[in-house]
């Protein structure tokens, strides 16, 4: 520490800011130390490699939005990095857990801005061009966007991810007789959104 | 029926995820910016900075001229986030939050008689549910629109009317 406030004093050439100095000095060096305790996260970049594109593929269709989803997907990348992996039990259904949350809340902030019917129509027209669309992903899309973030999880984590009852549970974080109704309610409201979606269609 | 929309989810989903973006990198501060070469290089940076500004202050006889202090703008303007960060809900976003609870209550029939707030913001949104209809299922849905804390009173009455761009 006596070098440390050499090396300050040498820097300002004052010895009463080399004095304040020396207090931000140990500062700075409790963040590196942080920093430095953090590096355990080294599993975090194998682990990206491995289910990166999953997660991504989850958070896309659960928001909507390419940049939603990458905003979450990122989020949820940061909160890993501070988390010692031997405290998480299972790392693939924390991560996922961590994006089904951090989508739920970023889908309510672009509902409340008024940004969410615009992006998703666009992403629409995307999914629509970018290659033949046989079976209308840009109608599901759509659909998916009626539901609440509860009942679209329930439904990508089935039909998406092809987990169970109890897998899909834990991700949504509730009871497995809660993701039945939450699954059974949004089959019934996405049957009637897409018929009436072919119903325009047919009008047109 | 059920079988073809389920099918019809599978592929769709599974194709709506694969033209998803590519993932991400890994947060600079848990990579590359980690290395004690960068970290000690930031401290430095830091130090330096406050060095400067320390300087300028204890050597001046004068008053700080605008230019000195603009290091001690920087700090409010932090304090000014954090303050941010753990606000009270403002009206604005109590009104924007009945708006959201309305349209899904509306769309949903839920029993909802009304949503509202008080002089005493940091209560958040109070929502008044017919009492014998209401289920703590539907409470946490309808908590999960918003951001803000949800109050719920149980009543009697009738459901909100559906607005007509629903019916």
């Amino acid at each position: 520490m006596a070098i440390v406030g050499k090396l300050l004093k040498v820097i300002c050439h004052d010895t009463v800011a080399a004095g304040v100095l020396l207090d931000v000095s140990i500062i700075a060096g409790e963040i590196g130390g942080r920093m430095v305790m953090a590096k355990g996260s080294d599993w975090l970049e194998p682990f990206v490699r491995q289910h990166g594109a999953g997660l991504m593929g989850l958070a896309y269709t659960l928001t909507g939005s390419r940049e939603a989803a990458e905003e979450a997907v990122q989020e949820v990348w940061a909160k890993l990095a501070k988390r010692d992996p031997r405290t998480i039990e299972q790392p693939l259904a924390y991560a996922r857990r961590a994006v089904a949350n951090e989508c739920a809340t970023r889908g309510r902030r672009m509902a409340r801005r008024g940004r969410r019917a615009r992006a998703l129509e666009d992403e629409c027209v995307r999914l629509d061009q970018v290659r033949p669309d046989p079976n209308g992903r840009a109608e599901i899309l759509s659909a998916l966007s009626i539901l609440n973030p509860r009942e679209r999880t329930a439904v990508v984590a089935r039909y998406y991810l092809g987990l169970d009852d109890v897998e899909a549970a834990d991700i949504i974080g509730c009871a497995v007789a809660t993701v039945r109704s939450l699954h059974s309610r949004a089959m019934r409201k996405l049957r009637t959104q897409l018929d009436h979606q072919e119903e325009l269609h047919h009008d047109k | 029926m059920t079988s073809d929309l389920e099918g019809r989810l599978r592929v769709g989903l599974m194709e709506i995820g694969e033209l998803a973006p590519p993932a991400p990198p890994v947060p600079a501060e848990d990579g590359r910016s980690r290395s004690p070469a960068l970290i000690a290089l930031a401290a430095c940076a830091a130090v330096a900075t406050i060095a400067v500004s320390a300087t300028l202050l204890s050597s001046s006889s004068d008053a700080p001229n605008k230019d000195d202090a603009l290091p001690v703008d920087a700090a409010a303007g932090a304090d000014d986030d954090t303050t941010g960060a753990s606000a009270l809900p403002s009206r604005a976003d109590l009104e924007v939050a009945i708006e959201v609870i309305t349209a899904a209550a509306a769309r949903n029939e839920w029993p909802i008689t009304s949503v509202g707030y008080t002089a005493d913001l940091e209560a958040g949104l109070i929502v008044e549910v017919i009492r014998d209809k209401v289920s703590p299922e539907l409470k946490d849905e309808i908590a999960s629109l918003v951001e803000i804390p949800v109050a719920f009173k149980l009543v009697e009455g009738k459901p909100i009317d559906r607005p007509a761009r629903w019916k």
